[in-house]
């Protein structure tokens, strides 16, 4: 008689996968409730410190060493100011608007990466890449509607 | 026709985070992602605290603090594992599958706040949520 064959495991990647899913389908939710009983200024700062409960263990992991570079570093500070402004905008608007709309029209952002990365590293389009742009364009038009 | 005071902000909101994540991409050919995802709890903290001397000091609201620290831990472990999917997850299904929170989003909502979807909306959801996947399959396609 033939042994059974053993059933796939589901990949490790796959579930982490689907753990960030969620843990940004929160991420994004989640401030409609904090906005309920505070301004955006307090939650950005309470936020920066839960940013902390990864990024320690992430920094201890790495043994306390930190790379530098010249040109990267630096540009992490600025990207971290601008998204700074960028939380306090989609505060804002999580404070008076729908939060399904909001969030899918603030997830669109990878269209303008990939229109700067065109303009500015001249990175060539395809076919579907100017596709997701044509829709995601629709989309910001209903969303806005 | 009359603008909601919500929009400008979301388009400001969105034009950033496209900035930052073109910057990142450049960021990324000097850092290790872990390296950059550590110097950017730091500069995100140092920023914060900056921020707080334009409104004149912080709020304390049991409620509000737990609920905000959950949002950067959130946001945090979701970065965590999706880098680390991506070590051994291929891209595309890596990308495709996290990049769909706006549903996970939109349904707690629905579930939690009663937020009613209109017709517009739901389209308008679709079809960026269609520009989601289509964007992240497209990378995969994308020449050397």
């Amino acid at each position: 008689m033939a042994a059974a064959m053993p059933a796939p495991r589901t990949p490790a990647w796959l579930w982490l996968a689907i753990g960030a899913l969620f843990a940004w389908g929160f991420w994004a939710f989640l401030p409609k409730l904090a906005l309920q009983s505070m301004q955006p200024h307090s939650v950005i700062f309470y936020e920066a410190l839960g940013n902390l409960f990864v990024s320690v263990p992430v920094f201890l992991y790495l043994r306390g060493r930190l790379m530098w570079h010249r040109r990267s570093v630096p540009m992490a500070a600025l990207i971290s100011v601008m998204t700074v402004g960028a939380f306090l905008m989609y505060f804002f608007a999580l404070k008076s608007g729908p939060v399904a709309t909001i969030v899918t029209l603030t997830a669109l952002y990878p269209v303008v990466v990939i229109l700067l990365a065109r303009v500015f590293l001249k990175e060539k389009l395809n076919r579907l890449q100017w596709l997701a742009v044509a829709c995601a364009i629709c989309a910001a038009v209903l969303l806005a509607g | 026709m009359v603008i909601e005071v919500w929009l400008l902000p979301s388009i400001i909101a969105l034009l950033v985070w496209g900035v930052t994540g073109f910057l990142s991409k450049i960021a990324l050919r000097g850092l290790h992602p872990l390296h950059l995802l550590v110097y950017g709890a730091l500069f995100f903290l140092l920023s914060a605290v900056a921020v707080q001397f334009f409104y004149g000091g912080l709020e304390f609201d049991t409620k509000g603090i737990v609920l905000a620290l959950c949002i950067g831990a959130a946001g945090s472990v979701g970065q965590l594992m999706f880098l680390v999917a991506l070590r051994d997850g291929p891209l595309t299904y890596v990308s495709m599958i996290s990049s769909l929170y706006p549903l996970i989003a939109t349904l707690l909502a629905f579930f939690v706040l009663a937020e009613p979807i209109s017709l517009r909306q739901a389209a308008g959801i679709a079809l960026g949520i269609a520009a989601i996947v289509l964007l992240v399959v497209a990378r995969d396609k994308q020449p050397a």
